[in-house]
């Protein structure tokens, strides 16, 4: 097997020889005239969580888009264990093992919450699935019967999470999951991103609660404009005076 | 900031209502229901020209209450109303007239190969399925007038017998044809039983309910969409290949009347789309009225049904099954607890 040079982007230095689950090279969006991403790459090893931040309107929901197939890059290619999957269709994607959740929930409204975690698992990835029940795993079995528009958003979150999960993921891209939550759900959805990476799933994970992030992740990358500001520790990334800048509006 | 906005039907919401979650796993009395629905109403209309002797008439109801169901798998299924769904009924009538004209075919494989022709048809206009909304209606009436244009052009009278119309009186069976009739009749409200209890139904549904969430949960949308747009298609094709088999000379407006795609649209609303047997019942309610008030003049029921559509997707796009759904809920609430203090 050749060596296998670290990718630019990489956050943490992988094992060597070791192929990255996701590597997104050179991505660039535009909507258009207006550039929303601006050659943005990453590179993700199996099991690892990455945070992605950056101010509102830097781009990290449209980069969640792109790598999951919702929208299609405008320049640059996405890699799921070394495949190419740039341009697939959203199930395509799902398919191949990555799959996403909604920083706005995205319910399958008039299904009980069971049914839509049996959608997601009848379509998603047929060769794996992950050795939990996704419902019980995200605190939603007592809801199991209730139409998930009835649910509390914190709860469709969760929900997302919770379809997300029965497709059968090796790369979840989790988008602002903690937000509008209680101290005591924030807790919550913490241990279950900690519980996911435990599993070997790889996380790329928004969040704009850093404190939030400090548990989850050990590597971000920081985006500003849509352009990749900083790769690095979380720890390096909070004492970096661009980053302060960009996020503390200089 | 903004989730990613997504094409969705339009008309998805609007009788986003009228399928109640169906159990997951039905006992066996409702398993006996269902195929007590799928046979009994059938058998009971096949055997009504006994008791009322106008089977051509009967003839054009089971037709309708067929229709009625494939707007219910289409519309109530998937949110996509399909103004134009007569085309696949003309496409089948007219499969079936140029398989006995030119094939010389008998009255059976004449129908089943217009089937075909509707099928094909719908293939063609599998495209259709990206527009939503009040776009989907009307690009499928478009479409369906577009057919009809072609059948109906003088220039290709020495295949389709243009303008004048055919005459398939060589075929006439019209027993038979009533018998194959009932058993379409089964067969839609089959279909029906299988997309409220299949996991298959269940993707349509949840399609239905957000077609980004759906892609991303795994399902291939433009598939389930356009199993459920086949799958309508093939039953008007079978009715028109039906009922030109009976109606047996006939013109191109007679069965690419855009009133057949109301009457159908109204009766599946009436009744109540999503449900399995709401078309039936609408069918056979707003057939009945047109029949004994409305034919001295039939224009101010096109009129009414017209406007009958309207009324129900704005106020009632649940249709009658969703106002039995919440008298029995009401009843088994406050009616048993009634029932037992008296
Ligand atoms: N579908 C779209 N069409 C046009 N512009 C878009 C679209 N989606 C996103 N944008 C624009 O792209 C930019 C990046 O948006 P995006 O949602 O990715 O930001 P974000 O980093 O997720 O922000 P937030 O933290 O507020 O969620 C914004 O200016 C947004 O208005
Ligand atoms: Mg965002």
């Amino acid at each position: 097997m050749p060596e296998a040079a670290p990718a630019p982007g990489a956050a943490a230095p992988p094992p060597a020889g070791a192929t990255p689950v996701l590597e997104v090279r050179e991505v660039t969006k535009e909507f258009g005239a207006f550039t929303a991403l601006d050659g943005v790459s990453l590179s993700l090893q199996p099991g690892q969580a990455l945070g992605l931040v950056g101010p509102n309107g830097s781009g990290k929901t449209t980069l969640i888009n792109v790598m999951s197939g919702v929208h299609a890059a405008t320049r640059g290619r996405v890699l799921l264990r070394g495949e190419e999957i740039t341009g697939l269709a959203p199930h395509r994607v799902c398919r191949r093992g990555m799959n996403r959740t909604f920083q706005i929930p995205r319910p399958l409204g008039p299904l009980t919450a069971e049914e839509n975690v049996a959608v997601a698992r009848r379509h998603g990835r047929p060769s794996r699935h992950l050795d939990v029940d996704p419902l019980g795993f995200v605190g939603l079995e007592k809801f199991a019967s209730r139409p998930a528009s009835g649910l509390t958003t914190g709860q469709q979150k969760r929900l997302d999470l919770a379809r997300a999960i029965a497709t059968g993921p090796e790369v979840l891209l989790v988008d602002e999951l903690g937000a509008g939550l209680s101290p005591a759900e924030l807790e919550h959805v913490g241990e279950l991103l900690r519980g996911l990476s435990a599993m070997g799933v790889a996380l790329v994970v928004v969040e704009h609660l850093l404190g939030f992030l400090e548990a989850v992740v050990a590597s971000v990358v920081v985006l500003d404009a849509g352009r990749p500001l900083f790769v690095g520790s979380l720890r390096d990334a909070v004492a970096d005076p661009r980053v302060i800048e960009v996020f503390l509006g200089k | 900031m903004p989730s990613p906005a997504v094409a969705g039907t339009g008309a998805a919401t609007t009788a986003g209502a009228a399928t109640p979650a169906p159990g997951t796993r039905p006992g066996a009395r409702r398993w006996a229901a269902w195929a007590a629905y799928v046979v009994v109403i059938p058998v009971l209309l096949y055997l009504t020209p006994h008791v009322y002797n106008n089977q051509l008439l009967l003839l054009n109801l089971v037709v309708y209450l067929v229709l009625a169901q494939g707007v219910n798998v289409i519309y109530g299924f998937t949110g996509y109303l399909p103004f134009g769904y007569v085309g696949f009924f003309g496409a089948g009538a007219y499969g079936t007239s140029m398989a006995v004209i030119h094939l010389h075919t008998g009255g059976t494989v004449a129908v089943l190969i217009g089937a075909v022709v509707s099928t094909a048809m719908a293939v063609v206009l599998l495209p259709l399925l990206r527009l939503t909304g009040a776009y989907f209606a009307l690009a499928s009436l478009a479409a369906s007038q577009a057919v009809y244009l072609v059948i109906a052009n003088p220039s290709l009278t020495s295949f389709t017998k243009g303008p004048y119309g055919v005459d398939l009186s060589r075929v006439f069976n019209p027993n038979l044809a009533y018998l194959y009739a009932a058993i379409l009749l089964a067969v839609a409200t089959a279909v029906v039983v299988y997309l409220r209890n299949s996991a298959f139904g269940l993707s349509l549904r949840a399609v239905r309910a957000d077609p980004l969430t759906a892609s991303v949960a795994g399902i291939n949308v433009a598939r389930a969409r356009g199993i459920a747009w086949l799958a309508s298609a093939v039953l008007a094709g079978l009715a028109g290949g039906i009922s030109a088999w009976v109606t047996s000379v006939f013109y191109p407006e007679t069965v690419f009347a855009i009133n057949i795609s109301v009457f159908a649209i109204v009766f599946a609303l009436f009744g109540g789309v999503g449900s399995v047997l709401g078309p039936v019942f609408g069918g056979i309610i707003l057939y009945s009225l047109y029949e004994y008030i409305g034919v001295s003049s039939p224009q101010y029921f096109q009129f009414a049904y017209g406007l009958l559509i309207v009324i129900l997707m704005l106020f009632l796009p649940g249709g009658l099954a969703s106002v039995a759904r919440a008298a029995r809920s009401l009843w088994e609430r406050t009616g048993g607890r009634v029932h037992r203090r008296a």
